[in-house]
């Protein structure tokens, strides 16, 4: 490789340490190391010490030997169909593009200097032996509980992330020596007939099936003559993870390194021109960056062709808060195009579950309206966190909105209502649908209509006054930011705390009940506690926005 | 120094830019200019070598820039419009990357100069990622001088300059062509681009419209007057 790429990883390397330990000199900085470090610690010890702990008495030893063959037994009959469906979503989606991807910084200064694609593709492949080595050593030492050894599980791991960064690699650069429209053809011609072997293989599955559970089926398929073709590369991995010791594992990673080694010297032979296609995939990864920096997760950030043009009547002044309530309404239906894409889907699935319980709710009454009220719970917190919404979204234009003629609580509340309002109406007519369905639990139903807005208020009030307080970016600065775990963990810690508090708060009123001894007077009183707690959360977030200082404490 | 030939680049069904044929000599600075979409950072990528031509020949220095890139690339230098620096890196660390893949020996002393030329020498262990706009782009011009190239492409250089940082820049450049670089820039200001310009080179939907000296250009266009300003000149030419 040329020696200055040479140089730029190096100079990269010594910049994620210098980065990290800039960042504990501070107090907070090597709290939030030490939150990182307790987290990954809670992954990983429990693999490391239920072996250990297992190991003094015979039941124990017995229980770990039959827990590990069962996970042997899996490891084999679907990792070869895990491996096989993310290479067939690589090859047809734009994931496989990520094999060429180049950061702007790099393709600015590297693609216009005296570098030959063989050297950038090489500085690529080296980056990516160096994040395989990384992420194939965490992985490691999670599933080294189910392999012979650390080796073996090491030897599986890496491998496993260097094929398939390999395999995306040469097939992306294939695709590209074709002309880019023979490309889309021959693409389309693979995924054909992986699509139609996939077929012959599941019929077979299927006709073995006969109620038996999801592992024969998969053993049935990878049995089947089109299971072997397509499985055939992918079942060596597996191997070295169960084999049960280094000598045994050593001929499959050695068929596994002959792999990866071919792949590569293939995607380097070629010496195709991907430096183009390189900078629209650094252009578009880019953005999308962006747009998570600017304040949505990285469901929200995915973005569907058109949805941009959606449009929305303007909303009555309101007390000043109608115009912020409608442009942050506007937004989220044109920038949250990823999380109503995973709303349709989660229908689709509420759909299939509610055909499937019919059953079950005509023994009980509050079984399935308990159970969409948890799933929607559910899903208000995953879009507190994911929704680019509120003033983590506004991020970089908080100075104008402190600029605008109205009061801060007029905006606060306008900021905290668009989501809020915009994903209660969502949740209503998912309840709404299931009553009529399901024509029981009339109690819960009603209950849960009136309580939508409120909670899904506190909900997102939380977390605009938390954000306020500790206003973040919701990805990563750089590379080297360690300290990034540890801080969304301690606000996220910190959002579940309040909201939980408010909503226990507000549950009291149901003591009500020892007074009254009816439903709705308990629930009447957990409501106006519930409203009131909301009128706290808007006067401390109006405080919060009235002392952010722009210039003090926008994060880089 | 700079040559390009019937050079036509087409994305998809959409023609970015259409047979378009000019030439810089050393010592030469020609500004490149048109409006939005007319092509003017099409052609400075493709000159740099990052993509590539649908058709026609672009030559750095006597090098084709697609059959010989790394001969072309070495004599050239490219300014983005909006350089994206390696947020991580130290501004002195930018300077010796680039060393590095230019091979200039013995950087530091030109180093240090091009550091105090940008008013950089107190950000000279700064990481990228806490400098203005302006710096960024002072950075990513001081990069660009390192090597001495014989090709300069500037695509809009000066945005996020403050005034004095124009100054220096203008100057710069005029140095560099006074020492026999071949310089294209890209801008909008037209009034920089005749202040600073030898030769002008108007872009209209890819084609151009006009390729030559200011004087030239007056003449071309028999309808202005002798005293005529390039504004005046590329609202003429581009006009319908």
């Amino acid at each position: 490789m040329h020696p200055a790429l040479s140089l730029l990883l190096k100079l990269r390397g010594r910049a994620r340490w210098r980065r990290m330990i800039a960042g504990m000199k501070t107090v907070k900085g090597a709290m939030l190391v030490i939150v990182t470090g307790l987290f990954f610690g809670c992954m990983i010890l429990p693999n490391l010490l239920l072996p250990i702990a297992s190991s003094f008495s015979e039941k124990g030893r017995d229980l770990n030997a039959e827990m590990v063959k069962t996970a042997h037994d899996r490891v084999l009959a679907y990792a070869p169909l895990v491996l096989l469906a993310f290479s067939l979503a690589a090859i047809g989606t734009s994931m496989g593009e990520a094999a060429i991807y180049f950061s702007p910084a790099e393709v600015d200064f590297l693609f216009a200097a005296p570098f030959s694609r063989r050297e950038l593709l090489l500085f690529k492949l080296r980056q990516s032996v160096r994040n395989a080595l990384f992420a194939g050593t965490l992985f490691a030492v999670v599933t080294a509980r189910f392999s012979a050894s650390l080796l073996n599980a090491w030897l599986a791991c890496v491998l496993t992330l260097l094929f398939m960064n390999a395999l995306t690699l040469a097939l992306t650069l294939l695709g590209q020596l074709i002309t880019e429209r023979a490309y889309s053809q021959s693409r389309r011609m693979i995924l054909i007939a992986a699509v139609i072997l996939i077929g012959l293989g599941l019929w077979q599955a299927l006709l073995a099936f006969e109620g038996r559970g999801p592992l024969p089926v998969a053993k049935a398929f990878a049995e089947s003559p089109a299971g072997r073709v397509l499985l055939a590369p992918f079942t060596v991995f597996p191997r070295i993870m169960v084999a049960e010791s280094l000598a045994g594992a050593a001929p499959w990673a050695a068929i596994a390194a002959a792999m990866i080694v071919g792949l590569f010297a293939l995607a380097i032979s070629l010496d195709v021109n991907y430096l183009e296609t390189a900078q629209h995939v650094s252009q578009r990864v880019y953005e999308r960056l962006q747009r998570r920096r600017a304040g949505g997760g990285a469901i929200s950030a995915v973005t569907i062709r058109g949805a941009t043009r959606l449009r929305l009547p303007r909303l009555p002044w309101l007390w000043g808060v109608g115009p912020n309530l409608w442009r942050q309404e506007l937004l989220l239906l044109r920038r949250s195009q990823g999380l109503m894409l995973i709303a349709v889907l989660m229908l689709v699935v509420g759909g299939f579950l509610a055909f499937n319980l019919r059953e079950a709710a005509a023994k009980s009454e509050y079984l399935v309206p308990g159970l969409i009220l948890g799933g929607l719970a559910y899903q208000s917190l995953l879009a507190s966190m994911q929704l680019p919404t509120g003033f983590r979204g506004d991020l970089d234009r908080l100075d104008w909105l402190k600029s605008l003629p109205l009061r801060g609580p007029a905006i606060v509340c306008g900021q905290i209502s668009g989501a809020a309002v915009l994903l209660s109406l969502f949740q209503a007519l998912i309840l709404i649908a299931a009553w009529a369905f399901f024509r029981r639990g009339h109690e819960v139903f009603v209950a849960g209509l009136v309580f939508l807005l409120p909670i899904n208020w506190l909900i997102f009030g939380v977390e605009n006054l938390v954000f306020l307080l500790f206003p973040y970016r919701q990805a990563a600065t750089t590379a080297g930011d360690f300290q990034f775990v540890g801080k969304f963990l301690l606000i996220s810690m910190l959002k579940a705390g309040l909201s939980c508090l408010g909503l226990t708060v507000a549950a009291a009123g149901g003591i009500l009940y020892l007074i009254v001894p009816s439903l709705w007077f308990p629930l009447t009183g957990s409501l106006l506690l519930l409203l009131a707690i909301d009128g706290a959360v808007l006067y401390a977030a109006s405080l919060a926005f009235e002392r952010f200082d722009v210039s003090l404490h926008t994060p880089a | 120094m700079i040559q390009v030939i019937d050079f036509h680049k087409t994305y998809r069904e959409t023609v970015a830019v259409r047979g378009l044929s000019f030439e810089v000599p050393a010592g030469a600075i020609l500004g490149l200019v048109g409006a939005n979409g007319a092509g003017k950072t099409t052609t400075l990528r493709s000159l740099a070598g990052i993509i590539p031509p649908t058709q026609g020949r672009l030559l750095v220095a006597g090098h084709d820039v697609v059959k010989e890139p790394l001969a072309a690339k070495a004599q050239l230098a490219y300014v983005p419009d909006d350089p994206k620096l390696f947020d991580e890196l130290t501004v002195w660390e930018h300077l010796e990357f680039i060393a590095s893949a230019y091979r200039v020996a013995n950087f530091q002393p030109l180093a240090d100069e091009l550091l105090v030329q940008m008013e950089l020498t107190e950000k000279r262990d700064a990481l990228a990622q806490g400098l203005s706009r302006g710096m960024r782009q002072k950075v990513a011009i001081a990069c660009a001088y390192l090597h001495q190239p014989r090709a300069i492409l500037l695509d809009e250089p000066m945005t996020g300059l403050d005034p004095h940082g124009i100054r220096t820049f203008k100057a710069s450049v005029a140095e560099r062509a006074k020492l026999g670089a071949a310089v294209v820039l890209s801008s909008h200001l037209l009034s920089m681009v005749e202040d600073l310009c030898t030769h002008l080179l108007i872009l209209a939907r890819g084609q151009s419209l006009f390729c030559g000296t200011l004087a030239e250009a007056r003449s071309r266009f028999p309808q202005m007057s002798g005293e005529a300003s390039l504004e005046e000149i590329f609202f003429h030419a581009t006009a319908g």
